[in-house]
């Protein structure tokens, strides 16, 4: 039995209003002259059939007559053709918070607004506390609500209309209003208001939310339903047929397709969807407040079988995104960028890669892992990965049993301040995101105008196994030397020295510090590149960010141990007061050794946090090594010899607990160690980890 | 679906109407309270604006047409000694209810807009509302006006018990006609412009600073044409404000036959109406 009946329903409206006059067309007079007044159909012959407990969405784009059969369905006005039948009462949250009066408290207001949804003062008076808890006002509720900020207006209106406790929902576009936590807010309230058995119908232009909330969904274009089914199969027909206009446009190459639709992506492999709704977007940041591509004005600028390129408009923004999207063999590849007319604060720039909860585990740097599953009752995002300095690459794949092909994430030409991160979001959206974030460090005045590069991004659905391993394998060489069995690895400014699965290393790894200006630089803050080969060894190059020059390290094996050589490339004159080059050790390190003498790592006192030095002796020297119980024994030896430094021995504070040795390097009777533009040595070492005695 | 809670196509049936004011009696007096609260919070004398308008208009008339003019109805009407003064104020108050409610439910379609765009609420209530706060007005001017009569050395009598029945008809009358122009406002909104050149014109076509008698004096001694006291006695509010006079002043119980024209025209108003508004309100936000 369905709930609501929607027969053969037509609704006209006039084409000229503003000719409305006694004498013209449509007017009392000119009618009986024969001026008929024309009109349109804003619905035209439809039949629907709603089931009680179902959820309905309805999509199509504006002016295709969605909110005309809301109001239809509401009651708000009548079909000018055929009828419609509701059998339940009905909340409309056409708008929320209509007749709200600014003069009244919150609470009379509820009363009012409540008797507008056909409550009757008694009932309100049994929901009342919990309208007011649910709405989060508090106090406030015996204030005037021209006193309100929108927020709390519009999470009153929604609390009322909840309580209500109608059988029907219609809601319209409600969800567009309000902050970011308020929509999630209502999301899940009409997710929990479907498993009550509610009937809701919804109208929505977010297609994300629809294929979340809906069991079904019609599709409406010039006031007639041209599809009806499942939200998947309408949501596709949708984006392929009818909005085949303004910013959309699909791409195929054998069995890869890939669809670029108002600002969002999605990408097919052997017709499947391979993203969830939410596809592949951006979101800008600024002032607090998230700016999705999905929401600019989108142009196709340029479109050919196998690519396109676009252009959106922000409505809010004076920015332009710009993405080209184009198929490369097997590869979706998306390159992002956005161009601001005037200075602008943006503080981060955000891409996500949707994929849907099927996708179970990923591989990402050298880790790998299982996403948790998403609980009902998470309704915010979550970490699942943090960022690996300098990896902008991952691998997801699905559950054995599941036909979904694992997806190979790589982000490429992006700027500094990038990082990739793994989420989880809430449960209503239920997907896996590859999170890409900008941060725009805040310099204290805003970005000027011009464009700015977020990355090109390629995506590899159906990326084999084999292709995995080997760019594991790849990804592993490329930043690792192995020596007597220990692994070490250059990552971002640093080597960490590995026992199997067992960090050597810790706290500092081994690194480099700089004094310059009163600021210590440590080598682990500047933007590296990616590890590559040298030809001996790896090599990496990083970047400060703060001061005029860069490092360049490299590391190759010899006979001797691990060398390590660290270049300065100084782009103007430099000054450093001092600077050196240190290893931080893990705790169970307990002898240590110069070439002047030999001592105990004291233990660590809880409370204490400042360094300290065990040498007495400060004399320039050439060796450092260090050893403990079941630990490799590590030697740091100085081949740089014409360059003077001063070997030493620190305990750190308790929080950190790591034994580190350091080589220092001071200007002497001089004030400043001066470069000059060029190419410096600042030293070269030989690291050697021998395996620890047989006792 | 063998009972359906709504069906579009009843909705523009009549005897709903009932139904729809019993149901949202509720609401009703929401949005008079709320009409009311709203005029009155942040003010510092409230209700007792309530007064001041009456009696300001009182006293600049009685100055006008006692002093200034010197009315012969004002001075010394139909040879009674009453204080015109009260004689004026009671024709206002009655006459500025009905101005006011008119008024106000002509315009109150389009000042809830948003009700009527965004929610099924029974279109019923809003021009009810809308009459409410000149209700209010009225019954506090009638205070006032017994107040008056009482210190001018009036007396009640027994007869103020038809006071209701008389007021009752007046309501009517105004229900009518203030459903049917509400919703034609809308639709044309002439209507609102011609409203308010009637009510205008109604000041001086009703008997409220004068007494009908002095009308029918006129035509008597010949200096008014007799078509034009007939067509003054089609205005109901004239039988209307009489009785209201009859009834206060001269204690006795107003003429029987005075009352049948504006009974029909309550009846009359309050038919056309109500058929108007249930044709029409279904279907308002189209317009709007």
């Amino acid at each position: 039995m369905p709930i609501i009946e929607v027969d053969n329903v037509s609704k006209f409206f006039p084409l000229h209003r503003q000719s409305k006059i006694f004498l013209g067309r449509g007017g009392p007079i000119g009618r009986l002259l024969g001026k008929k007044n024309e009109t349109f159909a804003a619905v035209s012959e439809l039949t629907l059939e709603v089931e009680a407990g179902e959820s309905v969405g309805l999509i199509g784009r504006n002016g295709s007559g969605k909110s005309t059969l809301l109001k239809l369905l509401a009651g708000v006005t009548l079909p000018s053709e055929g009828t419609v039948r509701v059998g339940g009462r009905v909340a409309s949250l056409l708008e929320l918070g209509a007749g709200f009066h600014p003069m009244l408290t919150g609470r009379e207001n509820v009363y009012l607004n409540a008797g507008i949804l056909g409550m009757r003062h008694a009932q309100v008076d049994k929901v009342i506390d919990s309208i007011i808890e649910f709405s989060g006002i508090g106090d406030f509720i015996d204030q005037t609500v021209d006193t309100y900020s929108s927020g709390m207006y519009v999470r009153i209106a929604f609390s009322v209309a909840v309580h209500v406790n109608p059988d029907i929902f219609l809601v319209d576009e409600v969800l567009a209003v309000g902050d970011e936590e308020f929509q999630r807010k209502c999301r899940t309230m009409i997710g929990s208001l479907r498993e009550q058995g509610k009937t809701i119908v919804f109208v929505s232009h977010d297609l994300g939310t629809v294929h979340a909330l809906c069991d079904r969904v019609v599709l409406l274009h010039h006031g007639k339903m041209i599809s009806r089914g499942t939200p998947q199969t309408t949501i596709d027909y949708y984006l392929r047929q009818v909005g085949h206009e303004g910013g959309i446009h699909t791409m195929a190459s054998g069995a890869v397709e890939a669809l670029f639709s108002h600002g969002r992506i999605t990408v097919f492999k052997d017709q499947k969807e391979i993203t969830t709704a939410g596809g592949l977007c951006t979101q800008i940041l600024v002032m607090g407040t998230y700016h999705e591509s999905t929401s600019a004005d989108w142009q196709i600028v340029d479109r050919t079988p196998t690519s396109c390129t676009a252009v959106g408009t922000m409505s809010r923004l004076p920015v332009t995104l710009h993405c080209t999207v184009w198929i490369d063999g097997g590869n979706i590849c998306a390159r992002w960028s956005w161009k601001q007319s005037q200075e602008l604060s943006v503080e981060a720039v955000y891409a996500n890669c949707f994929l849907p909860a099927s996708y179970t585990r990923w591989y990402y740097g050298l880790e790998k892992g299982e996403f948790p599953v998403i609980q009902p009752d998470d309704l915010d995002w979550s970490i699942v990965v943090s960022p690996v300095t300098g990896c902008l690459t991952c691998t997801i794949l699905a559950g054995d049993d599941v036909a979904c092909p694992p997806v190979h994430v790589d982000w490429q030409d992006c700027p500094a301040n990038v990082s990739l991160r793994l989420d989880n979001t809430n449960y209503l959206s239920n997907a896996r995101v590859a999170h890409l974030v900008q941060r725009i460090p805040s310099t204290g005045s805003p970005l000027p105008a011009g464009e700015y590069a977020i990355g090109t991004l390629t995506i590899t659905p159906g990326y084999s196994r084999a292709a995995l391993d080997a760019f594991l394998q790849a990804y592993r060489e490329s930043q690792t030397i192995v020596m007597n069995g220990y692994d070490l690895i250059l990552e971002h400014g640093a080597v960490q020295i590995f026992s199997g699965k067992t960090p050597i290393t810790q706290s500092i790894h081994f690194q480099t510090q700089m004094l310059v200006a009163g600021l210590w630089n440590v080598s682990q803050t500047l933007k590296w590149s990616r590890p590559q080969a040298t030809g001996r060894g790896i090599g990496a190059l990083g970047e400060s960010l703060r001061f005029p020059y860069h490092q360049e390290w490299e590391l190759w094996q010899e006979a001797d141990g691990c060398h390590f050589r660290c270049t300065l490339i100084a782009l103007e004159p430099l000054e450093t007061d001092e600077y050196n080059i240190a290893i931080g050790l893990a705790g169970g390190y307990d002898h240590w050794e110069t070439p002047h003498e030999t001592g105990t790592f004291t233990e660590f006192v809880p409370g204490l946090e400042e360094w300290k030095h065990l040498n007495r002796d400060y004399k320039p020297g050439a060796t450092l090594a260090a050893w403990g119980v079941d630990l490799p024994r590590i030697g740091l030896k100085l081949l740089s010899q014409e360059l003077e430094f001063h070997p030493t021995v620190i305990n750190t504070g308790f929080t950190q607990s790591a034994r580190v040795l350091q080589f220092i390097r001071t200007p002497g009777r001089q004030s400043h160690l001066e470069f000059n533009p060029g190419r410096h040595l600042l030293g070269e070492f030989v690291l050697t980890v021998e395996p620890p005695h047989e006792q | 679906m063998n009972t359906p809670l709504y069906d579009s196509t009843r909705q523009r049936d009549v005897l709903p109407f009932f139904l729809a004011i019993v149901r949202g009696r509720e609401l009703l007096m929401d949005l008079v309270r709320k009409d009311l609260r709203a005029r009155y919070r942040y003010t510092a004398l409230g209700f007792l604006w309530t007064i001041f308008q009456p009696l300001a208009l009182m006293i600049i008339l009685t100055f006008v047409f006692k002093y200034v003019i010197r009315l012969e109805a004002a001075v010394d009407s139909v040879g009674n000694n009453r204080e015109f003064a009260v004689t004026l104020l009671c024709g206002l108050i009655f006459w500025q209810f009905f101005a006011e409610a008119i008024n106000n439910a002509t315009h109150s379609m389009l000042e809830n807009q948003n009700l009527i765009n965004k929610t099924r609420l029974p279109r019923e209530v809003i021009p009810l509302a809308a009459m409410g706060y000149p209700l209010v007005n009225c019954s506090i001017g009638f205070l006032l006006l017994v107040a008056l009569h009482l210190f001018f050395g009036g007396a009640l009598s027994l007869a103020l018990l038809w006071l209701p029945a008389i007021f009752g008809i007046q309501l009517l009358l105004v229900i009518g006609l203030g459903f049917f122009l509400s919703c034609t406002n809308v639709i044309y909104r002439d209507v609102g412009y011609i409203v308010g050149v009637a009510l205008l014109f109604g000041f001086y076509a009703s008997p409220i600073f004068y007494e009908l008698p002095a009308v029918l004096q006129a035509t008597e001694s010949g200096n008014m044409p007799s078509w034009m006291a007939y067509a003054y006695l089609m205005n109901p509010l004239a039988e209307l404000f009489t009785a209201y006079r009859q009834i206060l002043f001269e204690s006795r119980f107003p003429d029987w036959s005075m009352l049948i024209w504006p009974v029909l025209c309550a009846c009359g108003a309050l038919l056309i109406g109500v058929i108007t508004f249930r044709k029409q309100a279904a279907t308002l936000s189209d317009h709007l």
